[in-house]
């Protein structure tokens, strides 16, 4: 059974599935289901307090002995699920579209978005969605009930792709909006000026965000496969250029090492994590890293208190 | 740079050296497009190899536009001169073309033991030698004899060469020298020759194989060919047999390039000539150049005068002395007294001979004499000695028997044997049986030498078939006309494409004049053996000018009919035909326009009507349709009378070789027996098993074994060792260019020494080079696919 579930791990597999929530779901119970071989095995949720169940809570969090004392429901509340409020913030942008296989970066994207919120929500903790392109297309504050995620999922399915890119000042709206401090998770191609991207990372990281770049790139734009002739026909209305790829390879290679050094370097440097992935990569790659921050955040906090 | 051997090969020059631009331009236009995200890196990527990319690419063009210009430069072949910077690369290649003179004046002994042929091989030898193969030289051996043979053509195989110039033989022939040139000039024609061509001839260059004039034989025509196309040449020259493959080969010299002008076209076509004379300035030579007979029907029994002329053509007086020998028996010996040098004496022996048959005799000049070329000291020569010549005349007005001179063949009969009683010095040599229109159809026509019909008023259909087949097959026909012949029957069956179509001509209705005396006869070549008797002025009237005719029958052979020979003509305005001769098969037709008696003519009662019978008798009493007397080198035929599975032929050394017997075609019921390897003079036995073999060929006594007896003589004209001196040539031919040498001084003596380069080698080398280069440079600007 879990084997089933993992396999929906692989983005070509899971992208042929249509509804996102589903997609979300058999994402996030192919990555539960994997985390029992895991290094993540042992994670578990500290215990705060029981509170009375009401209609709408998870039956899995009925604590079953104190029924057997009290015949009465309470579930088990948990530390954290209070504590951490996530905001995930997609970008839209054209160059989001671009896909050399059946995969684009949006799709990819929008599917490890739509997981993590899953995810978020499965773990009680609120979620927050902000969605961009040139400005903020739309901002939806954290909630934790699974209503909020389906709108927030509903939200990422529907949304129609955007223009150019300018996330500099994206982020520096969206940190705006984002009143309550916690973990924010951004998913990109990251095709703008480094400089800037870094600009929008401090200034979440200023707010005491943590922060998750999420930096999605096609296998194509690392590798860079080509070997004819070919017309380029640039995205965000970046013009085109014929070239003989054969000839531009290494170059183009160098200044994508470069660019992603940079940025990779500079998100280092501001103290947000940094994950890579391509649209090749299984999607575990997203909530893995997603996890590890949420555990790291979780101790820094005990540790402050 | 000088010249392109395949300049045609320049006009790809333009359209080579455009395909790569135009590749590389194809190549630009031809894309496929991609939608791309990453825009920022590859336009970064772009601005920073754009430069190096552009230039790369420049690089490749370039090299590839060298390339195709090289490869087309190396195609075309282009020379080098000495004065060019490039010409330490030019490859002095050389196609050697050798001529070795393998005419028999070559074994002329001009040392003690070694003759100029001997000579000759050394030095082609040396020649040969320094030939090289990794140069890529080519060497062609040219033997120039009778027939010019090419032995090694543009082989790269010099071992070859050598063994093939030491195999090299002399013949028995005279040098055709222009025959030769011209196989050469043709050999030149190939591309692979058109470059580094140059002639070597080693010759002892006498004087009369540069003769430019009549006597030079044409081009690829062999004596034998000439004696089949013109029959009547060949065989008449039975009787004058020397010369008769000149005098075929001058008729036919045709329109064929003179020698002056194919000299003049080694140097158009810039082919250098070394002619090296291996002969020397004095010679002893004498040489027998003719043997005859006579008579031309030798009867048995009877005196045969047989004369030998004797020429010297050395620088010295002499005194030889002329032997005969009949099979191994030397049966006389006499002396031609003192000779001097050019001069021609001729020497007669009276030889009886007493068997019937085929006989070789030979004259040879007394061994004693100082003479350094021995080829032509002996004369071969074989004649037919008869026994009886049969006769049939045919009486076609027999109205008055009892008086001889008054029947139609009485005049006939009495040429043909004038001493009925047997009071002459010796019995005649013609047996004649007469007959007449009645009992003409118990004749056996097979059974004669010859049939005479005169004024017959015609011949049945199946008569007319024996005697066409008799005639077919060897007997001959003398046919006189007269008042009783009736023009329309002989043409219906006499005349036409028929097997019994032995008529010259149509025949018309008799023509008279009615005033004076008649026509006299007009002879309008007296080279005809029935006619030459009376050639000499004194003799001459006895044919021309005392006969007159008063009536004749005209008619006129067809324009192409080779095989008609006119001898007389009526000496009118309208010059009628009055005798000719016509080939039937093997057999010979003579036709007279007139009659046999003196009903229209006076000839018959004239003294030169004897002389003309008795020529016309022996002429055709001795035709044989097979040349007994050849040149060496000239194949033998013969017929035999039916098949035979045995047929041989001898060899002068006493081998004995069977030999095929060829199968007749359909209408034809003869079969023929060939031999053509006659390269050694001397006499050559042929025969076969055949039940008739007395009547036609051979041994008349035997009716078993057919057996011909042919002579093979050397060409006399090749004993004339007079050379030829380099100012002769010049003078003679002064557009001929060519070094005279006396020896050979080594390969830097060549004329290529200072000739032109190739260096397409070099070229195709640097293709090659810029190929492996163009390559690493597309691997390492990264134009080449590296997945």
């Amino acid at each position: 059974m879990s084997e089933d579930y993992r396999k929906y791990l692989d983005p070509e597999v899971v992208n042929k599935i249509s509804p996102l929530d589903l997609k979300a779901r058999l994402v996030v119970e192919g990555f539960i289901s994997g985390l029992h071989q895991s290094p993540y095995h042992g994670f578990s949720i500290e215990f705060a307090e029981y509170r009375e169940y009401v209609p709408g809570d998870d039956v899995r969090h009925i604590d079953w002995k104190v029924f057997g004392k009290t015949d009465r429901h309470y579930i088990k509340q948990y530390e954290e699920e209070t504590n951490l409020v996530c905001h995930v913030l997609l970008d839209l942008s054209e160059s989001m579209s671009y896909g050399s296989g059946s995969v684009t970066k949006r799709d990819y994207a929008s599917t490890i978005a739509a997981a993590l919120i899953y995810l978020i929500v499965q773990q009680q903790d609120a979620v927050g969605l902000g969605l961009f392109h040139r400005e903020v297309k739309s901002f939806h504050p954290a909630g934790s009930s699974l209503g909020h995620m389906r709108k927030l999922v509903k939200e990422i399915a529907e949304a129609e792709p955007g223009e150019k890119t300018d996330i500099a000042a994206v982020l520096q709206d969206l940190t705006d909006r984002i009143r309550k401090r916690g973990l924010v998770i951004v998913i990109s191609d990251f095709l703008d000026d480094p400089e800037k991207i870094l600009q929008g990372i401090q200034v979440l990281r200023h707010r005491r965000h943590d922060v998750i770049v999420m930096h999605v790139l096609d296998t194509y734009e690392v590798e860079f496969p080509f070997d004819t002739m070919t017309k380029f026909e640039g995205l965000e209305g970046l013009g085109e250029r014929v070239a003989n790829p054969r000839a531009l390879r290494k170059a183009y290679l160098a200044e994508l090492e470069g660019y992603l050094e940079k940025i990779k370097t500079g998100c280092h440097a501001a103290g947000a994590d940094y994950v890579r992935m391509t649209t090749k990569q299984k999607l575990d790659v997203a909530l893995s890293a997603y996890l590890a921050t949420r555990s790291s955040i979780r101790k820094a906090k005990s540790r402050r208190a | 740079m000088g010249q392109f051997i395949n300049s045609s090969f320049l006009w790809w020059l333009v359209p080579l050296i455009a395909a790569p631009i135009i590749i590389h331009l194809l190549n630009r236009r031809k894309h496929r497009r991609v939608p791309w995200a990453a825009m920022r890196f590859l336009e970064a990527a772009f601005k920073r190899t754009n430069r190096r990319v552009r230039m790369e690419h420049l690089i490749l063009l370039l090299l590839r536009i060298l390339i195709m210009a090289l490869l087309v430069l190396a195609i075309s072949r282009p020379m080098v001169t000495r004065d060019s910077a490039l010409a330490i690369l030019g490859q002095n290649k050389r196609n050697l073309v050798l001529l070795v003179d393998t005419s028999y004046s070559m074994t002329y002994r001009g040392g003690v033991t070694e003759t100029h042929f001997d000579r000759a091989i050394d030095i082609a030898k040396e020649i040969v030698t320094d030939l090289s193969t990794q140069r890529g030289d080519t060497l062609t051996l040219v033997s120039v004899g009778e027939r010019p043979d090419v032995l090694h053509e543009r082989s790269a195989w010099i071992e070859r060469g050598i063994e093939d110039v030491a195999m090299l033989e002399p013949a028995s022939g005279e040098a055709d020298v222009r025959a030769a040139l011209t196989r050469v000039l043709t050999i030149c024609d190939h591309p692979e020759m058109q470059t580094h061509a140059e002639v070597i001839f080693l010759s002892d260059f006498q004087r009369k194989d540069w003769d430019d004039g009549s006597g030079v034989r044409p081009v690829d025509t062999d004596a034998a060919e000439v004696a089949d196309a013109q029959p009547i040449d060949a065989l008449a020259s039975d009787t004058t047999a020397t010369n008769d493959a000149d005098d075929a080969a001058d008729e036919n010299a045709g329109p064929a390039a003179t020698l002056e002008d194919m000299l003049a076209e080694f140097g158009d076509r810039r082919i250098p000539v070394t002619l090296i004379d291996v002969g020397g300035d004095k010679s002893w030579n004498l040489a027998i150049t003719s043997f005859e007979t006579e008579a031309k029907a030798i009867g048995i029994r009877r005196p045969t005068r047989l004369s030998v002329q004797v020429t010297n053509w050395g620088s010295e007086f002499t005194s030889p002395s002329v032997s005969l020998w009949i099979g191994e028996d030397k049966v006389a010996t006499k002396s031609v007294g003192d000779i001097s040098p050019d001069e021609t004496k001729t020497v007669s022996f009276l030889q009886t001979f007493h068997e019937p048959g085929d006989v070789g005799i030979r004259a040879e000049i007394d061994p004693e004499v100082k003479d350094r070329l021995e080829a032509d000291n002996v004369r071969y020569r074989s004649i037919r000695a008869l026994d009886r010549v049969s006769v049939l005349l045919v009486d076609g007005d027999d109205s008055t028997p009892g008086q001889p001179l008054e029947a139609e063949t009485g005049f006939l009969r009495f040429a043909l044997d004038p001493y009925t009683d047997d009071s002459g010095p010796t019995p005649s040599l013609f047996a004649i049986d007469r007959a007449t229109d009645y009992d003409l159809a118990l004749q056996d026509f097979s059974q004669y030498d010859w049939i005479a019909i005169a004024n017959l008023y015609e011949l049945d259909d199946s008569r007319t078939r024996d005697l066409a087949r008799a005639v077919r097959s060897g007997a001959s026909l003398l046919l006189f006309v007269g008042d009783r012949v009736d023009p329309a029957r002989y043409n219906g069956r006499l005349f036409g494409d028929g097997e019994a179509a032995l008529l010259p001509g149509r025949l018309e209705p008799a023509e008279r004049v009615e005033s004076g005396p008649g026509l006299e006869y007009f002879v309008p070549d007296f080279n005809h053996p029935v006619v030459s008797f009376f050639e000499p002025e004194e003799f001459r009237p006895l044919l021309t000018s005392l006969p007159k005719t008063r009536a004749w029958m005209r008619y006129e052979p067809g324009a192409e009919d080779t095989d008609v020979r006119i001898l007389a003509r009526y000496g009118d305005e309208t010059g009628a035909i009055a005798i000719c001769e016509r080939l039937v098969g093997s057999g010979r037709v003579v036709f007279f326009t007139t009659t046999a008696d003196d009903e229209w003519t006076t000839l018959p009662k004239e003294f030169g009507f004897v002389m003309l019978v008795q020529e016309i008798g022996t002429y055709l009493a001795a035709s044989d349709p097979f040349a007994k007397n050849i040149l060496a080198g000239e194949p033998l035929r013969l017929e035999l009378p039916r098949f035979s599975s045995t047929a041989w032929v001898e060899l002068p050394n006493g081998e004995r070789r069977n030999v095929d017997v060829l199968s007749p075609e359909e209408d034809d019921q003869r079969y023929l027996i060939e031999f053509e390897d006659t390269r050694t003079p001397g006499f050559y036995s042929m025969g076969g098993f055949g039940e008739r073999g007395g009547a036609r060929v051979g041994d008349a006594t035997s009716n078993e074994d057919v057996r011909a007896v042919f002579a093979a003589n050397v060409a006399t004209r090749e004993g004339d060792l007079r050379p030829v001196t380099a100012a002769e040539l010049q003078q003679r031919f002064p557009n001929f260019e060519f070094a005279w040498k006396r020896d050979y001084a080594g390969a830097d003596d060549s004329p290529s020494g200072d000739r032109e380069g190739e260096i397409w080698k070099y070229l195709l080398a640097a293709v090659l080079g810029l190929l492996l280069l163009e390559g690493f440079l597309a691997q390492f600007f990264g134009d080449y696919s590296r997945r």
